[in-house]
């Protein structure tokens, strides 16, 4: 079993590049001997899904994520910790895991690779991809950024996956992505999981100001609050602020004024977004729109001139890493709304710092 | 015109799965005691508020004839959504959209009947915001259909304007025949405009039916097959293991062909046999599948028995359980005739179909619940492996190769099938047909949602695209009610029915009758 529940069917080790892709192939043969015609066991992939990983703890941490990923974008799941400055060894574990869906397993092949060949990842790689479907790498936890935006990177795969949220530094993090995009322009294929997770907090402000009564106020925002839980605002908070600005085209200076902070919430995990407050301003009216976790919950209240004209409350989705990866595979691989969030997050986070 | 259109589009929505977010609205659903509403339309409402995808000020309005105090209905609605629902009940959510969850008692006898339902909507209007935009669900029998119509229209709840859209959801049976089905549109017509008329067909909310449209016009390898030249012909199932349950009295009305013939397999069939249509505009989808539904070859009531089989099921074993034959069932009469089994045959007379049958049959009773199409492609013309090491008698004929089939699965299981002829390893030139599979759910794990949430959401949308339009009605029903004349005036021998036993796949005629086309029927 992984550490999810999934269960292990097939299983085999295997030293070496060659080793592995026969190993890969009898444990396939011997699945489809042992079932019968109603219970052979189907490989459907549609995406190769290559974990890079620091360290062995992560990774054992992102193979029990893939194998979620992979029950519901089905795929051959690679497995990578590289350690440059380890002997030099290719060691591989290779895993038939039943999903639990229908008939269906995943791939898994978890590669340990010391030495040299470390520095060679997409030599290693690129022999063991299914053809003709596509390349999602994830960089498992808070890699160096200057690894993963290499032209050879960018250039070999279809999908980026990384988490601003799990850097120190989220307005740091932010800058640096927003420069690599004007490097790198539309070919880079850049996918946040943190932006991911501000996909019900946007929903939820696009249907607050989606009402016929609270539309017009839409272009009379005067001032933004966006909170969220720890130390300091997380990449959420960021980009949701990013995307407010960007969506409805507020100039850098002179539009309305966005603040961005942090409390210490209890309920919230940190990083967590805790409340979005947008207030309006027309002629001697005003609307105000509250958006604030409550537990698991999002309340939206709307307020015109001080008369409530809606309230509604929508279930926070408690998504963990791999769902949230998953429902951002199910997006086009590059996403101009994200790019431009991201510019404006890091003008913002810029003017904001000391 | 909704009040959506004149707006400008909502720049924040660009991007996001919720740019289907209806306007704020209020659905009142009438009949809302009963059991559609507790297992179907409640519980589907509850969802889409828990996915976010309703807006906020939402209101549903439930008009029953029995009376109940608001906090009554919710107590209810909630336990109904728990036992029935498809996500579980969040105490927040509930406690939210329970603030928008009113009960209202009207009656259709009195004048001025339809006024506490009156005074709700204005009161929604004016506290939640839900600037009069109503959706009117009829969950009532179809005898009260009109006149609920009539009372609506008299009331001036049928009214709508260019910043507030007012529309109808119906459910089937729409009319009896073709007769009252253009009786029924006519009259539905004095009180409100097509374009306000959604006719809900469950089937159509279905994911898998959905995917039929896009499995057929967004792969390019199957539309240059997709023809007479390539198909043998086409068979639609849709088979239920369950009987009539406690719908005796409806069922001995209604019978087979009315309940699921007339609506949900002429759906089926228009879509697959439908031409590519230019967009995913509701009208321009509907315009195609109205095409099909004409090029249907009329059949002659003095033709119905030799296209069709009738067939009704006595008691039997079905999942292991004794199960009564139709005479058996509450509500039926002892010798009732009612069919609860139909297979046909229909001929489509355009360049794309015309030669290639399209075999219907749906039945009670059945082996097994499963609804597919099947589409059977034409045998190689020649074999090339005739006189092979595996047939020393004299090689193999073209015949003996099984032809290419292609299995889409409706229910449950929803997916895809492809069947091909593969070498059977070794030094003999054996040749053995396999399946490759696909299941709908294998390489989607999101959860589909049902398909009230679907038609529901699309009906607040103004989205008629999954409705049926009156041509469509209509046009389903001038083939089935040839085949009702001509039932009607060979009724079925007492001495022959019923005539297929419980937890079979029908009468033996029904085997006999593509025997007869040197066809047989395939098994789900």
């Amino acid at each position: 079993m992984t550490a999810s529940g999934s269960a292990v069917q097939r299983h085999a080790h295997a030293s070496g590049l060659h080793a592995l892709s026969s190993a890969l192939a009898n444990l396939h043969r011997d699945a489809l001997r042992a079932s019968g015609d109603e219970e052979a066991q189907v490989r459907l992939s549609v995406v190769n899904i290559v974990a890079a990983c620091n360290d062995a703890t992560l990774a054992t941490r992102a193979a029990d994520t893939v194998v979620g990923i992979a029950a519901r974008h089905p795929a051959r799941a690679l497995v990578i910790v590289g350690d440059p400055t380890a002997p030099l060894h290719i060691e591989s574990d290779i895993s038939l895991v039943e999903t639990g869906v229908g008939r269906q397993y995943v791939e898994l092949i978890r590669l340990e690779i010391g030495g040299e060949p470390a520095y060679h990842l997409s030599s290693i790689v690129m022999p063991l991809l299914i053809p003709d479907i596509p390349l999602h790498l994830w960089l498992v936890g808070a890699p160096p950024l200057t690894q993963a935006f290499r032209a050879d990177a960018v250039a070999m795969c279809d999908r980026v996956i990384l988490d601003t949220g799990a850097y120190d530094d989220a307005a740091e993090t932010l800058q640096m992505i927003a420069r690599e995009f004007d490097v790198h322009g539309a070919s880079l294929s850049l996918n946040d999981i943190a932006w991911q997770r501000t996909r019900p907090w946007r929903e939820a402000v696009a249907i607050a100001f989606d009402g016929p009564d609270v539309r017009p106020w839409l272009h009379r925002v005067v001032g933004v609050e966006i909170v969220s839980a720890g130390a300091t605002p997380s990449a959420d908070a960021w980009l949701l602020a990013g995307w407010l600005a960007s969506r409805l085209a507020w100039p850098a200076s002179g539009g309305p004024v966005i603040g961005v902070s942090s409390i210490p919430a209890a309920g919230a995990s940190v990083g967590d977004l805790v409340a979005v407050r947008i207030r309006c301003e027309h002629a001697r009216h005003s609307a105000r729109v509250r958006l604030e976790r409550r537990g698991a919950s999002l309340v939206t209240s709307i307020h015109i001139d001080d008369g409530v004209v809606a309230t509604g409350t929508a279930a926070l989705p408690a998504w963990d890493e791999g769902q949230l990866i998953a429902r951002l595979m199910s997006e086009a691989t590059r996403d101009a709304l994200y790019s431009q969030a991201v510019a404006r997050a890091a003008q913002l986070s810029a003017q904001h710092e000391p | 015109m909704t009040a959506a259109v004149e707006l400008e589009p909502n720049p924040l929505f660009e991007g996001l799965r919720s740019a289907r977010v209806p306007a704020p609205c209020c659905v009142v659903i009438f009949g809302a005691s009963g059991d559609l509403t507790r297992r179907k339309l409640v519980p589907a409402l509850y969802a889409l508020a828990a996915e976010g995808t309703l807006p906020a000020g939402f209101t549903v309005i439930g008009a029953g004839r029995t009376h109940m105090s608001d906090e009554e209905f919710r107590n209810t609605m909630r336990d109904d959504v728990q036992r029935f629902g498809r996500l579980p009940v969040d105490d927040d959510v509930w406690s939210a959209f329970a603030q928008g969850l009113r009960y209202v008692t009207y009656d259709l006898d009195a004048r001025d009947g339809l006024d506490p339902v009156r005074r709700a909507l204005d009161e929604a209007d004016r506290t939640r915001g839900t600037a009069r935009n109503r959706v009117i669900y009829f969950s009532v029998p179809s005898t009260a259909v009109l006149l609920l119509a009539e009372r609506l229209h008299a009331a001036g709840l049928h009214e709508d304007s260019r910043s507030s859209f007012c529309r109808v959801v119906i459910e089937k049976p729409f009319g009896r025949d073709l007769e009252t089905a253009r009786e029924l549109n006519r009259s539905l017509h004095q009180f409100f405009r097509e374009d306000q008329i959604y006719r809900i067909d469950h089937y159509l909310g279905k994911e898998s039916v959905q995917n039929l449209l896009v499995f057929r016009f967004a792969n390019g390898i199957f539309e240059p097959l997709w023809n007479r030249q390539y198909i043998d012909h086409v068979q639609i199932t849709v088979a239920e293991s369950m009987g009539i349950e406690a719908r005796g009295a409806y069922y001995e009305q209604a019978g087979a062909l009315r309940d699921i013939v007339q609506n949900h397999i002429m759906q089926l069939m228009a879509i697959v046999g439908m031409e590519p249509m230019p967009n995913f505009q509701a009208e321009t989808v509907r315009d195609e599948k109205v095409k099909l539904l004409r090029a249907v070859r009329p059949i002659h009531p003095d033709d119905a028995l030799s296209h069709t089989v009738r067939g009704q099921y006595a008691g039997g074993w079905v999942d292991g359980e004794r199960v009564p034959g139709y005479r058996e069932e509450k509500d039926v009469a002892p010798g009732s005739l009612r069919e609860t089994y139909v297979a046909m045959k229909v001929d489509i007379d355009n360049w794309r179909w015309a030669g290639t049958p399209f075999y219907l049959r749906t039945g009670k009773r059945l082996v097994k619940r499963a609804t597919e199409i099947l589409i059977q492609f034409r045998r190689v013309p020649h074999s090339p492996f005739g006189g092979s090491i595996a047939m020393p008698m004299g090689g193999l004929p073209p015949d003996a190769i099984d032809p290419n089939l292609l299995v889409l699965r409706i229910q449950p299981e929803e997916g895809i099938t492809l069947r091909f002829s593969a070498k059977v390893p070794g030094q003999a030139m054996r040749i053995r047909s396999v399946n490759m599979d696909f299941l709908y759910g294998s390489a989607f794990l999101k959860q589909s949602p049902e398909a009230y949430e679907r038609l529901l959401l699309d009906c607040m949308l103004g989205d008629a695209t999954l409705f049926a339009r009156e041509d469509e009605v209509e046009e389903a029903w001038r083939l089935c009610t040839a085949i009702l004349d001509g039932w009607r005036a060979h009724p079925p021998d007492q001495a022959h029915c019923p005539n297929y036993e419980a937890g079979t796949w029908g009468p033996p005629e029904a085997d006999a009758f593509m025997a007869r086309d040197g066809r047989t029927w395939h098994r789900p």
